[in-house]
């Protein structure tokens, strides 16, 4: 499941943090979850603790200052 | 059909109870007997002018000013009135970033009301600040070691509110400030208290923020006040320009009679905040169990218990369009709203119910009430006796089916 948040959506619910949240919601079906997004919305630390609060851990990062991508997989 | 045929099919239901204090309320008879004598009077003056008019407006002014910073433990010149609670939270935001030597970060939450939501994207829009939005639990709260990793000294400006408007939730604000306040000694902290102020105990100093917003509307007093306070240093620039009365942060005569409405809501909200509070939490407690019992397929948005703020029921009507509810309970007599639209702009549920993790159709069928000193025991019972109906009711000429 790719996650990518780095387009702001308009309204109420569009900002990546909420999208987020109701994407991980979303992922628990899966194993595997690749997620894409600006540091400017959400610091990296915050995104790899609401991760692990959905049962997933951070195999790896890929971070450019600006952009980063998480790819995670369900805790065994 | 225009709105007085609107009103004309609906007619007058034999008993009315209003729970509404969400988007607004009644004004109770003595808050309205306390503002009458300013309008032609007595204090019908400008108060910055130096007559006995202008004196008695200045003599209002002030002592309401000096009873809001009693009852929030700040000092009367802490205290500045604007016209609203959304006034208030824009001069706090605006007013900072105006004043501001340099350009930063402010961190909020995702439920906060859209007069702290929308200025902050106008902000970023119009000033280039960063905002950033902290995510919360299921409950609606903010986790502190979350809080703390959007903390950083670029982070000049905090905005967490007191109690959620829409699902009650009590934000542990002491422990929020401690965290940014480790991260950056420096931070200034606001919060919306407007959902707070006449629920609870609110100690500005044992909270620790820097500023808090309050409105008069929701204490039932008249629509046109609210309040920020801003501790003593903290510099704001006005978001206004015009003609200086006796506030010096907001232009324009200050509306006297509204004014000393509200002093007399806050004199009744207070006189015995502890009885008007255990008062509040008993109709809350009742009406949750009521409608859990009475109702199947119900959910209650928001924390149970003592995280909840004692005004507040939040509960989602499954297979049923929240609108549809609020006009049925409306032709009963029974006014509430629904958080099923997060504005009239966007056709999408209420964010702070997608932010705990209410699914669409849970949030759409979201109904919130609010009870005050005000409402009774009877109250609760009518409205108990009438929901079970009139969601069954809904329930039956709904195409929306439970998929079992």
């Amino acid at each position: 499941m790719i996650i990518d948040l780095t387009k702001r959506e308009p309204g109420c619910v569009g900002h990546p943090v909420m999208r987020l949240n109701m994407r991980l919601r979303e992922a628990q079906g899966y194993d595997e979850v690749k997620i894409i997004f600006n540091v400017d919305d959400i610091p990296v630390d915050a995104v790899e603790i609401l991760v692990r609060r959905h049962g997933f851990f951070v195999k790896n990062r890929e971070c450019d200052g600006k952009t980063c991508v998480l790819y995670c997989a369900r805790e065994s | 059909m225009s709105v007085r045929e609107l009103l004309r099919v609906h007619g007058q239901p034999k008993r009315e109870v209003y729970f509404d204090i969400e988007n607004s309320g009644f004004v109770p008879d003595e808050v309205v007997e306390a503002m009458l004598p300013y309008f032609n009077r007595r204090g019908y003056g400008n108060p910055a002018i130096t007559h006995k008019p202008g004196w008695e407006a200045y003599e209002v002014f002030y002592e309401t000013k000096e009873l809001v910073a009693k009852t929030i433990n700040a000092g009367p010149e802490e205290i500045v009135f604007t016209h609203s609670g959304t006034e208030a939270n824009n001069l706090a935001l605006m007013g900072f970033v105006l004043a501001s030597k340099k350009k930063g970060k402010i961190v909020s939450s995702i439920i906060e009301h859209g007069s702290v939501l929308f200025v902050l994207e106008e902000i970023s829009k119009r000033y280039g600040w960063k905002y950033q939005l902290v995510p919360v639990d299921e409950e609606g709260l903010v986790d502190p070691s979350i809080f703390a990793t959007f903390i950083d000294r670029d982070t000049l400006l905090i905005s967490i509110q007191l109690v959620n408007h829409e699902i009650g939730t009590i934000q542990d604000i002491k422990a929020l400030v401690d965290v940014a306040r480790d991260r950056n000694p420096d931070v200034v902290f606001h919060t919306d208290a407007v959902d707070a102020y006449g629920r609870m105990e609110i100690d500005v100093e044992r909270l620790g923020v820097d500023m808090l917003t309050i409105s008069s509307h929701k204490i039932l007093g008249p629509k046109g006040v609210g309040v920020l306070y801003i501790k003593e240093g903290v510099k704001l620039e006005p978001i206004m320009r015009g003609q200086l009365s006796a506030e010096k942060l907001w232009p324009g005569v200050e509306n006297i009679p509204i004014i000393a409405g509200f002093k007399r809501a806050v004199e009744l909200a207070f006189d015995d905040l502890g009885s008007n509070i255990e008062h509040m939490r008993d109709l809350r407690d009742r009406l949750m169990k009521g409608i859990i019992d009475s109702v199947p397929d119900v959910i209650i948005n928001g924390p149970v218990g003592d995280r909840r703020v004692c005004d507040n029921v939040n509960v989602s009507f499954l297979y049923v369009e929240g609108e549809a509810i609020t006009i049925e309970l409306s032709m009963r007599g029974i006014y509430v709203s629904s958080g099923s639209a997060c504005t009239s702009r966007y056709l999408e549920p209420s964010h702070v119910l997608l932010a705990i993790g209410r699914r669409h159709e849970e949030a759409h069928g979201s109904i919130l009430f609010k009870v005050t000193r005000y409402h009774t025991v009877g109250d609760i019972e009518y409205t108990l006796e009438q929901i079970p109906d009139a969601i069954d009711r809904l329930r039956k000429i709904s195409s929306w089916k439970p998929s079992r």
